[in-house]
Order: structure tokens, then sequence, then C-alpha cells
């Protein structure tokens, strides 16, 4: 879909893209599947927000199905890394992986919309490669670890146990913004101004 | 059109045999089977309803099982061992070309003195060969999944020890990676007892 929107000034007219624009109003979107390029787009972007004024907050608007643990870590980490304070709404919706990114925003500035979607559950395996057993230990661990990792952050964010959190999202938990409020996932519900 | 054809009676009581079957039906004759495919649920079944046949005809005589293969599924192997070692009568085991994976458990598995293997076969044992983990689920069966193949494993690596006379721990280290072998090293790894020179 066509994302530029003409712009105008003194020299006459211009294209400029929709999400560039927002972005000099630091506002950024996450609107995907946390792959690879997605993260590494949001995390330049937040180091280059935070170098051009580390007071003023930064927008991280959401609405992803997850992805790759380790992508979801990285944007998790520089969010924590940087200064500004970062304000992350959830729009739509947000699973798994993408949940840690919403709850890992500044605490009172992690709002969903009125009818947002917030789905929790511990990792799933979406690849495998065929190897021996030794190998497949290691897989195990590793993603064992990935796990905990996921765990810690959403128990660090709820202020819950990690062991009351691993009950709860044994099994893939659904939620609406406002059970999302009353987890502490979030904190607030964004009211309509209409 | 005709449903039925009087003058095509006689084929319904003597088959036509086309290509190698006829062989194949000679050989079961004298009690040999040739294995020359990889362990499969299908190809367990009709080996294992052969070697009951074969026990059911004659308890005291030898079964011969010359195999050529690649090994395949555990389940199959499993399967097939369990006959083998169920059976009264002797099973000699021959490998001829090439035993690797879940076939050389099934050279391994015949009577004791009576597994050959021909002079320039080659042989590959190992640990269970696994896709790991089940792609979709979570880390919880995850982990179930992976104690279900370790049970397979440890069950082959029994297997294996049992049959070349090796203490299990040896057997384990060595079968974290491929051991390629010819007949020589098969029968100095007590795999085989025999070379058919």
């Amino acid at each position: 879909m066509n994302t530029l929107v003409l712009e105008s000034n003194e020299l006459g007219e211009f294209p400029v893209d929709v999400y560039q624009k927002l972005s000099n109003d630091r506002i950024l979107f996450i609107c995907d599947d946390l792959t690879d390029s997605v993260a590494s787009d949001i995390v330049a972007t937040l180091l280059l927000k935070d170098a051009e004024d580390s007071e003023k907050k930064i927008t991280l608007f959401i609405n992803s199905m997850g992805g790759d643990i380790r992508n979801a870590l990285m944007i998790y980490d520089m969010m924590q890394m940087i200064d500004s304070p970062i304000e992350t709404v959830c729009i739509g919706f947000a699973m798994n992986e993408a949940v840690i990114i919403l709850a890992g925003g500044t605490p009172g500035m992690r709002l969903a919309t009125k009818n947002a979607s917030i789905a929790v559950s511990q990792l799933t395996s979406d690849w495998f490669i065929n190897s021996d057993l030794p190998n497949a230990k290691k897989m195990l661990d590793l993603s064992m670890q990935d796990n905990k990792r996921m765990m810690d952050i959403l128990a660090k964010c709820t202020g819950k146990t990690l062991k009351q959190v691993s009950k709860d999202f044994d099994r893939k938990v659904f939620m609406n913004s406002a059970q999302a409020v009353k987890y502490n996932l979030i904190d607030k519900v964004v009211k309509s101004n209409k | 059109m005709k449903y039925s054809n009087h003058e095509h009676d006689h084929e319904n009581i003597r088959p036509i045999l086309t290509g190698y079957a006829d062989t194949y039906v000679k050989l079961a004759k004298h009690r040999v089977i040739v294995v020359a495919e990889n362990v499969s649920a299908n190809m367990a079944a009709e080996l294992s309803a052969l070697l009951l046949y074969f026990d059911n005809e004659d308890h005291e005589s030898v079964i011969e099982m010359y195999l050529h293969s690649n090994g395949g599924a555990t389940s199959g192997l499993s399967n097939i061992y369990d006959v083998m070692q169920m059976i009264s009568a002797p099973i000699k085991t021959v490998c001829v070309g090439k035993c690797y994976s879940a076939a050389a458990v099934l050279l391994a598995a015949g009577t004791k003195g009576e597994r050959y293997a021909m002079k320039n076969s080659s042989i590959m044992i190992h640990g269970i060969q696994v896709g790991f983990p089940l792609p979709g689920h979570d880390i919880t069966s995850s982990k179930n999944y992976y104690e279900f193949l370790k049970e397979h494993n440890d069950n082959i690596i029994k297997i294996l020890a049992h049959h070349t006379g090796h203490p299990l721990e040896k057997v384990k280290e060595d079968c974290n990676q491929d051991i390629w072998m010819n007949a020589k090293q098969a029968l100095e790894y007590g795999l085989i007892d025999h070379i058919v020179e």
C-alpha cells in the first residue's frame, strides 16, 4: 500500500513516508512479526531518537503475533538501556514474545486500546533440526533458557514471582486489555476522547 | 462391458509372478529372507510375519536374513528385534553391501556365532537421529518428547551392548557419533562373528 504523503514547504511539494514522518515525532510501529529486519530497524531508531533527546518520551505502537525470542529480547534490552521514557501502546494484538516488549515499557506508561487482546504462553518452537540426541539435548536446554528469560522478564514487569508467572502461563492465556491491567502487564486502558 | 470373463479365470487360480518375485519365493522355500529396503513400520510388519511363519514351520533349522539396508525408523527396529528374540529358530544374519544404523542393530541381533558380513561390506552404528523439537509445540511437550527419545536411544544402546559384549558406558560414548566400519572392524567390535571370504 502507498504510505507516501505530500509534504510542502517553501521549496515546493515533496513525498514523505508516513512512518518516517511519525518517527520524526518519536512514534514507532511494531506491526509485524518480530523478524530480524523489524527488530534491527526498531533498535536503530530507538538509539537515534535517544541520542537526539533523552528527556522526551518515545511512543511504541505494538500489533504483533510475536516471532523470534532473540529479536524480542534485543528490543527489550535496548528499551531498558536508553534513557528516554518509553510509552508502549498495544493496538490490536500482542502475543507471546511481543508481550515482553509491551510490558517492558516505562512503568506507568504501558497502555492498551480498549479492544486490544493480549495472549501469553510459554515459548513454542517454530523450527526443528535433524540431529543426534546430544545435539537435541543442547537445543532443549537453549529453548528452556530462553523460556526462563521470557518468564523472568514477565515476572519483573508484573511484580509477580517467577513461579507464579510460570504457573499462570503454562498454557496459553488470552486477555483483554482490562484483564491485562488487572494482571499488571499494562498500567491503563487508553480512554476514548469521544 | 463384461464383468466376468471365463477365458481368464485360470489367472485367479495360478497367479503369474513377474520380475524377481519368483526368485524370492524360491529363496523363501529355503528359509532365506532378503532385506534390501529401509526399515519402516510397513517393512517391519512384513519381515516379522515372515519370521513368525518360518518359525512356525520349523523350530530347529536356521532362518537366513540377508541385509542390505540404510537403516530407518526405531519403531520398525524394535518391532523386528522383539520378534527375532521371541522365536526359537536360530537366525543367521549376513551383511551384504551395507548395514547402517538400524540395519546394523538387526545384524548384531542374529544368533550368536551365526552373524556374518561379506568381505567388502560396510557397517555403521550410531545413536538415534531425531528431528527436534516438534514445530509448534511448547517447551513442556518438547521436554517430554526428549525424554521419550532418550528412552528409545537407551534401549538401542542396551541392545548393542548386549550383543557386542561391550560395557554399556563404552557403547553409549561411542554412539554419540557415527562409527563407520568395514567387515574386519565390525568383527573386532563384536557386531559379527565371521567374515565371508
